[in-house]
């Protein structure tokens, strides 16, 4: 087993004279599911060209697999691009079985997967239909057919959920959890915090081609400390009411903790009022909330 | 199971999916049967519309004053009359007599004509075809009532069926004679490399348009980005200029099969041209001229579909290269006066042309020795590899430039950054 399934060390590339990618550095534990986040043209893309060797790097190195990213490398490697990437003018059973053999696949078995996942997906009735009557949607699902067809041992996906309605995200990510319960590292691109915060354990986290954030996402909350504090209980006490908290739908009552009391005085406000309290919860902050202040400080940098 | 992961497995996957989508393609199909089918028609209205099946029926009636005969066999001596044919005491009073336009042909019957059936025919034969089937079948005419006339000797009833097999010759100005190439022959010479040399313009035309187009949308629509982390661009290029090669062979070897059927069957039932035979050597020539054009071309469309910003943009940059092809038909008029002058070298040796120049200067009646088409075809071989090297240089860093314009900065940074 390698160390990592990926590692991306100081990886930097310049258009013209604009580094669209500055010195980037990280790593793909083998097995995980890895977000690889970053607002619209931070960078994400061309990094995971540079780690495909798609692009070269003006600098850098990249490990895929323990090698450096040939084509031999690649053959364990399914890559879902950002716009999809099918011929328009092909039937999609064809670009199935035609992209699974140059994965290395033997005719008859990527013939035979071909129907097995478009069966899976639910377009197994479009196996002969050209791939331009498609919609949007079913494009980025041949698509994700055609990353996953040869059963790579790591999965890169640039905006898999993009395009798709929340039947076939959660199919996506249903068939991503099996993928990796089978062995298989999934390192996937995307601006859609919920996705990541469902799916991953780690990230990494891009802006104008820098790297601001890169670790294990929990920890990565904890560290920004307690953000807010929830409260259910049968009333609000009378001296937290000047601190204006939201009454959520649920009657739930949220403390912002900038606005200078700690949960500790909180929670000690109610005991005191002689409040029931039913639950007490410390937020951490969400990852919306990370990246948008990660991403707005860089900027203001 | 895995199957083969090799360079050599990628550029046969590619090869083999792109040769099934080409032998599939429309173009493909229809511009195949179509050709095919021409021939068939041409081989059944040929004849048709040529006179029939090769025997010119004898008018009878007709004024024979405009031929001259000297009969050496001693059996036609009755035939002068008040219509008839002008007999002549030598060969050399009746040559006068055709270069001094008192006649128009002379024919000599000779003392073994009985047994051989030639009559040799002297004219003023015009053209690259020069016959003269009216004046034959008038001659006929005379001999079968020569012939006829008071004899029922078997030879003579069997010469009478088929009185003359003729060989022609051309007077010179200095009133000497030439034997005459048979036209059978000069027609299937003109006829099937122009043949060729036509269909194979248009084969490279239709080759080049597709896989020009093909590159640019695979690029255009980022399949590349796919398939160039699973194949290196050596073996995508190789894979697809492999497919189209064999694509333009097949084709070629549908098409050679059926001339060499209904060709030599279409010129047979011309009255008078006899029975052709192709050599050999025309019909290696013709693969040849066919396996580099489709070599040189399939590596420009290869070129242009990578550099191109965009599937528009690439036929409007390569849109003239296939043209170039039918550079050599524009030339046809001075091919067809003088093969072998400077059109026909310049057809012959510049590679970008060369595939359908040789063609057609053979066609003109050119005489280029082997080695000489060998070597304007591996002019083409040559330059088809520079373009496939420059090619494989550029592929990568091209193929990923969408809706942008590749420079000739581009092209040297690619060229000078490949590994």
């Amino acid at each position: 087993m390698h160390e990592n399934a990926l590692q991306v060390d100081t990886l930097t590339k310049t258009f013209g004279h604009r580094a669209v990618v500055d010195n980037i550095s990280f790593s793909v534990k083998p097995g995980e599911i890895f977000g690889f986040l970053g607002p619209n043209g931070s960078g994400k893309t061309t990094t995971i060209r540079m780690a495909l060797g798609i692009i070269r790097s003006d600098k850098g190195a990249v490990s895929i697999l323990g090698s450096h990213p040939a084509i031999p490398v690649l053959q364990n490697v399914g890559y879902l691009p950002e716009e999809a990437g099918l011929p328009p003018r092909a039937r999609v059973f064809d670009t199935i079985r035609y992209l699974g053999r140059l994965k290395g696949l033997a005719r008859h078995e990527a013939e035979s997967r071909a129907d097995e996942l478009l069966n899976r997906v639910g377009l197994y009735e479009h196996r002969l239909a050209k791939v331009s009557t498609l919609s949007q949607g079913m494009k980025q699902m041949i698509q994700f057919i055609v990353a996953i067809v040869h059963r790579p041992k790591l999965l890169i996906l640039d905006e898999p959920f993009a395009g798709l309605d929340p039947l076939n995200v959660k199919l996506m990510k249903e068939i991503l959890s099996e993928r990796q319960k089978d062995g298989a590292t999934i390192m996937f691109s995307t601006h859609i915090m919920s996705d990541v915060e469902e799916m991953c354990e780690r990230i990494a986290l891009i802006s104008d081609g820098h790297l601001l954030l890169f670790g294990d996402l929990g920890d990565i909350r904890r560290e920004r400390g307690v953000k807010s504090v929830q409260v259910q209980a049968a009333g609000i006490p009378d001296e937290l009411r000047c601190d204006h908290p939201r009454v959520l739908p649920d009657d739930t009552v949220e403390y912002d903790i900038d606005s200078g009391r700690t949960p500790e005085q909180i929670l000690k406000s109610y005991v005191s009022a002689g409040i029931r309290v039913d639950r007490f919860e410390r937020m951490l902050p969400s990852l919306t909330d990370i990246f948008i202040e990660e991403v707005s400080r860089a900027r203001q940098v | 199971m895995r199957g083969r992961s090799s360079g050599n497995a990628s550029a046969w996957v590619i090869f083999t999916e792109e040769l099934r989508v080409h032998l599939r393609s429309r173009w493909y199909m229809v511009f195949t049967a179509l050709v095919v089918l021409l021939l068939l028609i041409a081989m059944l209205l040929v004849p048709a519309l040529t006179g029939g099946d090769g025997t010119a029926g004898a008018a009878a009636g007709q004024d024979f004053r405009r031929i001259g005969f000297l009969d050496e066999s001693g059996l036609f001596g009755d035939l002068e009359g008040a219509n008839g044919p002008a007999a002549f005491e030598s060969v050399t009073t009746g040559l006068e007599a055709v270069a001094a336009g008192e006649i128009d042909f002379l024919y000599v019957i000779p003392a073994d004509y009985l047994q051989s059936g030639k009559v040799e025919q002297y004219g003023e034969f015009q053209g690259r075809f020069p016959t003269n089937p009216d004046g034959e079948a008038s001659f006929r005419a005379v001999l079968v009532h020569g012939l006829v006339a008071g004899r029922v000797d078997p030879a003579v009833a069997t010469r009478v069926l088929a009185p003359a097999q003729f060989e022609n010759f051309r007077v010179q100005e200095d009133g000497t004679a030439a034997e005459l190439t048979p036209m059978v022959e000069e027609i299937g010479g003109l006829l099937v490399p122009m043949l060729f040399a036509i269909l194979l313009g248009v084969g490279l035309a239709v080759g080049f348009g597709y896989m020009m187009q093909s590159v640019a949308e695979e690029k255009e629509s980022r399949l590349v980005e796919v398939v160039v982390t699973s194949a290196s661009p050596f073996s995508i290029m190789g894979g697809k200029l492999l497919a189209l090669v064999v694509a333009g062979l097949l084709q070629a070897a549908v098409w050679i099969i059926t001339a060499a059927l209904t060709i030599p069957v279409m010129l047979s039932k011309i009255p008078g041209a006899g029975d052709l035979s192709i050599s050999a050597g025309l019909w290696v020539t013709i693969i040849v001229c066919f396996t580099t054009g489709y070599l040189l071309t399939t590596t420009l469309a290869i070129f242009v579909g990578a550099v191109a910003p965009s599937s528009r943009e690439a036929g409007r940059m390569g849109g003239w290269i296939p043209v170039l092809n039918f550079a050599p038909f524009w030339l046809s008029g001075l091919l067809m006066i003088r093969p072998d002058g400077l059109a026909g070298e310049l057809v012959s040796y510049i590679p970008l042309v060369a595939p359908t120049g040789v063609l057609l200067r053979i066609s003109a009646g050119g005489n280029m020795a082997p080695w000489q088409i060998a070597v304007a075809l591996v002019g083409v071989v040559v330059l088809s590899l520079v373009v496939l090297w420059i090619s494989a240089r550029v592929f990568r860093a091209a193929i990923l430039m969408r809706g942008q314009n590749f420079t000739g900065h581009n092209l040297w940074v690619a060229l000078r950054d490949a590994e």
